[in-house]
């Protein structure tokens, strides 16, 4: 494992999300064997070994430390690491994939809207059928850590990888635990969401393994892409401006600019036409206000911070 | 003499016929009577018809279940039994062996009394000495302790409930009362007053303009129930900080085992409380008769009123016993006992009603003490 290994989502729209998300970067995703094949590679990135996995797979992966950075969702980090901030480093949330890992009862319900609610009538429940409350759900380790939270005791897990928010209607389990976006599955299925029943926000995210094995060919490799991507990231905030006499410095103090040249400098979006109006009024004629792609700087936090919390877990 | 058979035939003199119970139970015995929490303890596997099964994590859940077996046929009267065998646990502390031997006994359908407490005890402690462990650090606990000062509060029905299960639950008091202040709005607080008839009247009517039906197990009925049980807690109580920091009192007890019953009683008198008198008592002569046995085992013991709630079917008098009073020496106890009544009548869905009792001596831990002495 010398060469940086990166994994990313193989199908659905997180795969669709993640390679708009590399190519704005200038990382273009090349599949092997046209569009079903396992194995691609990354145009601008030929150091790199990238392989096409599901999300599951990839969280697996990293915390297993037979990677060194993937997309995976962080609900899924969450469920299968026992120790998360000694196996994982999140070095980016992308700001697609969002998602609520949610507790949900049928919508008929009335009485139950919290968790102690639930609680309650799960008591009631074992009372009239023998038996304990059943909840549904493939994360069984996030579940059971909430539930304890929240001194949850009257229930009993029963693991579904599919379809969960059936589980309800088919009678295998009274309430689930699950992933959505919208809720509208939800409503479909008539349930409902407990107000104090959010588990874990979760939303993809570029996740570094803190178990791998990391050669200096591939932190070299991890260096140029987080460059870039970090690049991409700083561009997305800021835009560039131009005038046509050089920008003076109380100009560039009053809005926080960062000075590329004499006449040119970065600024945020927000502050920009505030920014122009200012050198009109100190004589300038003309101000051009430009978006960027990217913006390459000499530091890189988010990858001085991953460096570094790898070498404090070494 | 090896100290399984030691143990074995100390316990023998007292009472009891030998049973060899199954190594395998249906997982849902444990899960059921425990909740998930058990979970991260227990061995299982499923089979080809998907049942989940578990190898035995202790041998008082197949001995109790065979004994629910033989007294659903008829009533059995007192009955003792004495085992010596493997249990499987998934261990709690790195390097713990997964498979070990425990030796015990199970004592049911005699008089649930202070007597029968202290004979448990005393039979264990004498097998551990005969064994050639004549000291260590007993923990005890009470599990009807807490349960009763809740009772002797007089809060609504709804409210005991759930403060006791909470009792059960790691941080579940405090969850409870501080959780009181917000389930006072939403609907549940909107049907407050009305009469069962009027609730079922009004949760019909939301059915039929929402469109929402009933899905599943759970019955209009059920939460109808459950919608009236909170609506006879009226809407101005609450329960006071006094109350709460009483609570927190009884739960938070640690205290040397000999000062336990003044501290108990110190607390009651603090809050007026009478009804808590009768646990009280019982909890004072059995301290008392612990005490004269005079034993090493009780010189440096401890009482705590949470002590012994993770155990899940115990309900009342819990004991363990430690090579030291620190917490490594305390996660392995070298035995360990107690009574859990309601046992039998939990295993059978109510068709056996009878008290029960019992306690281990753990073969390997007083192998380790032996060992550590010579």
């Amino acid at each position: 494992m010398t060469r940086l290994s990166i994994a990313i989502p193989s199908k659905g729209r997180l795969k669709e999300k993640s390679e708009d998300w590399l190519s704005a970067s200038g990382f273009k995703l090349r599949q092997k064997g046209g569009g079903r094949g396992y194995s691609a590679e990354l145009k601008g990135l030929p150091d790199a070994d990238i392989m096409l996995l599901s999300a599951r797979e990839i969280a697996e992966e990293l915390i297993a430390g037979n990677l060194h950075i993937g997309i995976t969702g962080e609900d899924l980090l969450h469920d299968l690491s026992n120790t998360f901030d000694k196996d994982v480093h999140v070095m980016r949330r992308l700001g697609f994939g969002g998602a609520d890992v949610i507790v949900a009862v049928p919508a008929s319900w009335l009485d139950v809207e919290t968790m102690a609610d639930l609680e309650a009538a799960g008591a009631l429940f074992r009372q009239r059928h023998g038996r304990r409350m059943r909840v549904a759900t493939k994360y069984l380790k996030l579940t059971r850590q909430f539930f304890a939270e929240k001194a949850v005791g009257e229930y009993r897990l029963i693991e579904s990888p599919g379809a969960t928010e059936a589980a309800p209607a088919a009678g295998t389990a009274e309430v689930i635990v699950d992933i959505t976006s919208t809720g509208s599955t939800l409503k479909a299925n008539d349930l409902k969401v407990l107000d104090d029943g959010v588990i874990l926000k979760s939303e993809a995210s570029l996740v570094g393994s803190l178990r791998a094995n990391w050669s200096s060919d591939a932190l070299k490799t991890l260096a140029v892409f987080s460059g870039s991507i970090e690049a991409t990231a700083a561009a997305r905030e800021q835009v560039r401006i131009e005038s046509d006499c050089p920008i003076p410095e109380s100009v560039i103090q009053a809005f926080d600019l960062t000075p590329v040249s004499a006449q040119i400098a970065l600024c945020t979006s927000k502050n920009a036409s505030n920014a122009a109006r200012a050198l009109a009024e100190v004589g300038a004629q003309t101000v051009a206000i430009a978006t960027i792609n990217q913006v390459f700087s000499s530091d890189n936090a988010v990858l001085e911070n991953f460096v570094k919390n790898l070498s404090q877990s070494a | 003499m090896s100290v399984p058979e030691t143990a074995m035939n100390a316990i023998a003199a007292q009472a009891g016929e030998f049973v060899e119970p199954p190594l395998l139970i249906e997982a849902s015995v444990p899960l059921e009577l425990s909740g998930e929490a058990v979970r991260s303890r227990i061995c299982t596997f499923v089979d080809g018809q998907a049942t989940e099964w578990a190898l035995r994590p202790d041998l008082t859940l197949p001995v109790a279940q065979a004994e629910c077996g033989l007294r659903r046929e008829k009533d059995l009267g007192e009955t003792c039994r004495r085992y010596r065998g493997p249990v499987f646990r998934l261990p709690a502390i790195e390097d713990d062996p997964i498979e070990y031997e425990q030796v015990g006994l199970e004592r049911f359908g005699a008089p649930s009394d202070v007597e029968h407490d202290v004979w448990l005890f005393q039979t264990l402690i004498e097998a551990s000495e005969a064994c050639g462990v004549d000291a260590g650090h007993t923990c005890f606990g009470d599990l009807s302790i807490f349960p009763a000062f809740v009772d002797a509060l007089g809060f609504p029905e709804d409210v005991s409930a759930g403060l006791k299960r909470a009792f059960r639950q790691e941080g579940g008091v405090r969850a409870y009362l501080s959780g009181q202040k917000r389930n006072q709005s939403g609907l549940p607080a909107r049907v407050s007053g009305m009469s069962r008839t009027e609730i079922a009247a009004f949760v019909d009517d939301i059915f039929a303009i929402t469109g929402v039906r009933p899905v599943g197990n759970r019955s209009a009925d059920e939460i109808v129930e459950r919608l009236h049980a909170r609506s006879t807690i009226s809407a101005s109580f609450e329960i006071s900080p006094e109350q709460s920091e009483l609570l927190e009192r009884v739960l938070t007890l640690d205290v040397a085992f000999a000062e336990a019953p003044a501290a108990l009683q110190s607390i009651a008198k603090d809050g007026g409380l009478t009804g808590v008198e009768a646990a009280l008592v019982r909890f004072g002569q059995r301290t008392e008769r612990l005490l004269t046995l005079n034993s090493t085992f009780t010189q440096t013991a401890h009482f705590a009123t949470r002590f012994g709630r993770r155990f899940t079917y115990y309900d009342g008098f819990v004991f363990e016993i430690a090579a030291g009073a620190d917490e490594t020496a305390m996660q392995r106890p070298f035995v360990a006992g107690g009574r859990y009544d309601s046992l039998l009548s939990d295993l059978s869905k109510g068709d056996v009603d009878a008290t029960a009792l019992g306690g281990i001596i753990i073969p390997h831990r007083v192998e380790s003490l032996l060992g550590d002495q010579s």
